[in-house]
């Protein structure tokens, strides 16, 4: 089994990448993975999807610590939705400073599953089936609902409406991936042609290599020209 | 329509049998080359203590280094023929050198210049070809003249000037002749190679060490991604 990482900055972004991943091994058999995309009209973008994702994982290490397994992702995410809360009251934050999508992993290796929660758009690959998270562009960002929960219970019921989640068993290939992985654009002339998302996320060439993302990305330029315009964040579990 | 999936990989020729590492195993997405071309002929053994010292004090704290995975360094050795003593390995596979052990008449400078260059641009190419993108540094470091080279300065002169020109490679190649001593055919060996810098140095292991902390920083410089500008 092979995880595989990659945050990459759009062409469109001159400063900062507003994208985060994270993936986290757990233990010999769970890991916990992340991809952000913060929202480019709202304020300090990069700034709320490090701050989104770097709470999670650490709501993550220490759910995970608490021996919780059941609805982790749930938990997780409950814990460190008040935590943001709490952020962002303590420091005098507006919404917009705290937009960002969130697609989280939690795969169990020991069982052959994976379990994916979705607050905004993105993507996913599962065994080579391509799912879009999609919102007609207007995401539910996880932010604006900091004020919309008091309990677990409360939660468990704004949860409903507002996330895209997935159950899968006998994992092959699983990839969560920000939106940036459509926004790949040739910047000169160049006949060839490939299905990058296929390339991406389901090619298994350098599979075994840990910078194969990266290659992809760069053998994207050089033999087609292609880059990517809105930042990318991927995690692609390979197993 | 092209499609990668079939592209074939394997029939890049990734110039194994100048034993360079595999690139398929290469587990980064970009690299530094650093080639050095090093004189061994007689007149060298003034100073080649002080260049076996400086030159493992380089690999050792590069072998430490945040880079050392980036790093990849090819040696040639020059005098009467041209021995390639490694191709580009992880800075972490350079063994300790000792250049005295291969000293002989004669300075095939351009030769080993050429074949350092050829190899380099090669490795780079086929590095490239499998979405490792590449830097690639050729330092010189020699003390006297071309007498025995079968390859032109200007061959040489040709391939740089090339380099320069073509705009995904004009701000990833650099190359330094440190001309050892006082001999004063380092700067017509420069010019007519066309290689970009010159640096005069001295003999003595302070002049090594300086030479070398030089190269050092180089290497930090370009893998910062800063462009860069010589100052000796």
């Amino acid at each position: 089994m092979k995880i595989h990482k990659l945050i990459k900055i759009g062409s469109n972004h001159k400063n900062f990448c507003e994208d985060y991943i994270f993936a986290e091994k757990l233990s010999e058999t769970i890991i916990f993975a992340g991809v952000f995309d913060g929202c480019s009209s709202g304020t300090d973008s990069h700034f709320a999807s490090a701050l989104t994702a770097k709470i999670i994982k650490s709501e993550g290490i220490k759910k995970h610590k608490e021996n919780v397994e059941k609805d982790f992702l749930k938990i997780v995410l409950f814990e460190s939705l008040k935590k943001i809360k709490d952020f962002k009251n303590s420091n005098y934050l507006k919404t917009d400073e705290l937009l960002s999508t969130i697609i989280l992993l939690y795969i169990d290796i020991e069982k052959n599953t994976a379990e994916i929660i979705a607050i905004g758009d993105g993507f996913l690959q599962i065994n080579g089936k391509k799912i879009k998270i999609d919102q007609e562009n207007t995401p539910r960002y996880a932010a604006y609902y900091l004020d919309e929960f008091s309990d677990y219970e409360s939660f468990e019921n704004l949860l409903e409406e507002i996330h895209i989640g997935v159950k899968t068993l006998n994992l092959k290939d699983i990839t969560i991936s920000t939106d940036g992985i459509l926004s790949f654009e040739k910047f000169e002339e160049n006949e060839n042609e490939t299905d990058v998302f296929e390339f991406l996320t389901q090619d298994l060439f350098l599979s075994e290599n840990n910078a194969m993302l990266g290659r992809k990305i760069n053998i994207l330029k050089t033999k087609y020209s292609l880059i990517n315009q809105d930042d990318l964040g991927i995690v692609r579990v390979i197993f | 329509m092209k499609n990668i999936q079939n592209f074939d990989f394997d029939s890049l020729d990734f110039k194994l049998d100048f034993a360079n590492f595999n690139p398929d195993e290469v587990e980064t997405d970009e690299t530094i080359n650093a080639v050095f071309v090093v004189d061994t002929s007689p007149s060298v053994v003034t100073y080649i203590n002080e260049l076996n010292n400086a030159f493992n004090e380089f690999t050792e704290n590069m072998q430490k280094s945040h880079i050392a995975d980036k790093l990849f360094v090819s040696i040639i050795e020059f005098n009467k023929d041209v021995n390639v003593i490694s191709g580009f390995q992880p800075v972490a596979n350079i063994p300790k050198m000792d250049f005295s052990k291969r000293i002989a008449g004669y300075t095939s400078l351009y030769d080993g210049v050429h074949k350092a260059l050829e190899n380099a641009l090669n490795y780079r190419e086929n590095l490239e070809n499998s979405g490792v993108e590449t830097k690639t540094l050729l330092f010189v470091i020699t003390d006297g003249e071309d007498n025995n080279s079968k390859k032109s300065p200007n061959s040489i002169k040709k391939i740089i000037d090339k380099l320069k020109k073509d705009e995904k490679s004009a701000f990833s190649f650099t190359s330094i002749l440190f001309g050892v001593g006082n001999d004063a055919s380092f700067e017509k060996a420069q010019k007519e190679m066309g290689i970009e810098h010159l640096a005069k140095i001295g003999m003595s292991g302070n002049q090594m060490k300086k030479m070398i902390g030089f190269i050092s920083q180089s290497i930090s410089t370009v893998s910062s991604g800063k462009p860069h500008a010589p100052v000796f």
